[in-house]
């Protein structure tokens, strides 16, 4: 056990990252600046485009399947096999809807606010490690970047919120800036726990050091990521997250009960789309966090080359919780999802800060 | 490389991505001007009032609440990514180097208990919403 959580001390610089690669394999590299900069956007396109598919796979397919499957109905299935090809008709409907702007809304901020919600969500999934040499830039900082990235989409919503100049959209946008604030400090002080674990902030050295053998187990070796380690911090981030994405059950800023769509409910057309798909960024940047940092990253049995597929399984496997909770739990009211917030996880980050400190102390 | 520029690179695609869509809505949508059409949303009622509406005082608490607890995981990061390194070196012992998150720590949650005993983290309620306060608790 002890031996099993020392971790690579080192900042590890031998990743091989993605723009490298491509500058390697397309000769770009050889053009000095200006190769390396294509060569980086090219990767960045890779990136920004597996992401941009995935949420095509997810919000006009996967999610009616799934909350279809879990309600006993049958969801989308005319158009080719298993009705995929609804995510084309559903892109080409979505984009051809007349964009209409409300009279008072406030211009710059209200046009914006969409694009800095998907924005923000994609720019997380740059630190990333997918695996299968898939891992665009590995800072120092990779896991407090990806938090502050993260939290960026707030102030996106809040413009969303304000500059639609409806009553529906500002209390939505408030209720989504109260909950995005309430669970980011759970959030980041248990993400924290694993730095204690990991020593280091940067995503390839806490990949590296759940690939350590917790206790072998027969023939399989039980690898040390961290949900086993510590599950405890494991299932407050899995609450923690579901509150910062916004979903079930912490879907009060969108409550179609009480406040019609919250903050989108002015957005039509194309801002629409970009909204809905910062949602779904951010749920699958959610599950990248939780898979890099809890569940060994791109880890699993077989060749190093598999690492995407296992990756790919392990966000859409949170996606899938999601989802299931989304059939499964009722919606929890403001107040609550205030409490719960303030009194309930952000005691519960703390004790498991200063009780993952105090045993790796004695223990090591 | 430098990582950055790969950050940077992504920033610029994940802003070609949102625009090329507004492109492409740009030239797909129809435009059928309404006057109607455009006005505030208020579930098909003429809207009343102003839109900018007083709200729960509550979202300011929090606000400021937040404002004290992400400053100091601010803090804590530092302390967490070294902890270990500390802890490993035989130099200083454990108590130097818990002690004094301990007593940063408890000095915040001092803070957080004050702002509980206050009614900061409880859903503010009007004095009529109080009285007549059904709730199953």
């Amino acid at each position: 056990m002890v031996e099993a959580i020392t971790p690579i001390a080192l900042q590890n610089d031998e990743t091989i990252l993605l723009p490298e690669r491509i500058g390697d394999l397309t000769g770009l590299d050889q053009f000095g600046v200006g190769g390396e900069l294509l060569a980086a956007f090219l990767a960045a396109f890779i990136v920004g485009n597996l992401m941009l598919a995935m949420t095509g796979v997810a919000g006009p397919w996967a999610k009616r399947k799934i909350t279809a499957a879990f309600t006993d109905r049958i969801a989308v299935n005319r158009l080719g096999p298993a009705g995929l090809f609804i995510i084309v008709a559903d892109s080409v409907r979505l984009l051809s809807k007349e964009l209409v702007i409300p009279e008072q809304a406030d211009r710059p901020a209200y046009d914006l606010a969409p694009i800095v919600v998907a924005a923000s969500a994609l720019l997380g999934f740059a630190v990333i490690p997918m695996g299968s040499g898939i891992h665009l830039a590995d800072p120092e900082v990779g896991l407090a970047y990806v938090f502050a990235i993260a939290g960026i989409a707030s102030i996106g919503l809040m413009m969303a919120g304000y500059a639609s100049s409806n009553k529906y959209s500002l209390l939505g946008g408030l209720r989504a800036v109260a909950q995005n604030i309430a669970y980011e400090i759970p959030l980041v002080v248990t993400g924290l726990s694993v730095v204690i674990f990991a020593g280091s902030l940067q995503m390839s050295t806490i990949v590296e050091a759940q690939a350590a053998t917790l206790v072998p187990l027969g023939p399989i070796d039980i690898p040390a990521w961290y949900a086993l380690v510590n599950p405890f911090a494991f299932v407050l981030f899995l609450v923690a997250n579901f509150a910062e994405v916004g979903r079930n059950p912490f879907d009060m800023p969108e409550a179609p009960t009480e406040i019609v769509a919250g903050y989108q409910t002015e957005y039509s057309s194309v801002y629409f789309v970009l909204i809905y798909l910062g949602e779904f960024l951010h749920i699958f940047l959610g599950g990248a966090i939780i898979a890099t940092i809890f569940l060994g990253g791109p880890a699993g049995p077989g060749p190093a080359e598999l690492g995407i597929v296992w990756f790919l399984i392990k966000i859409w496997a949170v996606f899938l919780l999601t989802q299931w909770l989304r059939s499964a739990v009722p919606r929890v009211r403001i107040d609550q999802m205030i409490e719960i917030g303030w009194k309930g996880l952000l005691v519960l980050s703390f004790a498991n800060l200063l009780l993952t400190a105090a045993i790796v102390g004695l223990i090591t | 490389m430098n990582d950055w520029i790969a950050i940077g690179a992504l920033a610029l695609v994940g802003l070609l991505i949102p625009f090329g869509m507004m492109a492409v809505s740009y030239l797909l949508r129809p435009t059928v001007p309404e006057t109607s059409k455009r006005a505030t949303y208020e579930s098909g009622e003429i809207p009343t009032g102003g839109t900018r509406v007083r709200f729960n005082i509550q979202y300011y608490m929090v606000a400021l609440l937040f404002l004290v607890f992400d400053i100091e995981t601010v803090f804590l990061f530092p302390w967490a990514v070294v902890y270990l390194d500390a802890v490993e070196s035989d130099a200083i012992s454990l108590l130097e180097i818990l002690g004094p998150m301990l007593l940063f720590v408890g000095i915040l949650l001092v803070g957080l208990a004050w702002a509980w005993r206050n009614g900061a983290v409880q859903w503010a309620q009007t004095p009529r919403q109080a009285a007549t306060d059904t709730d199953r608790q």
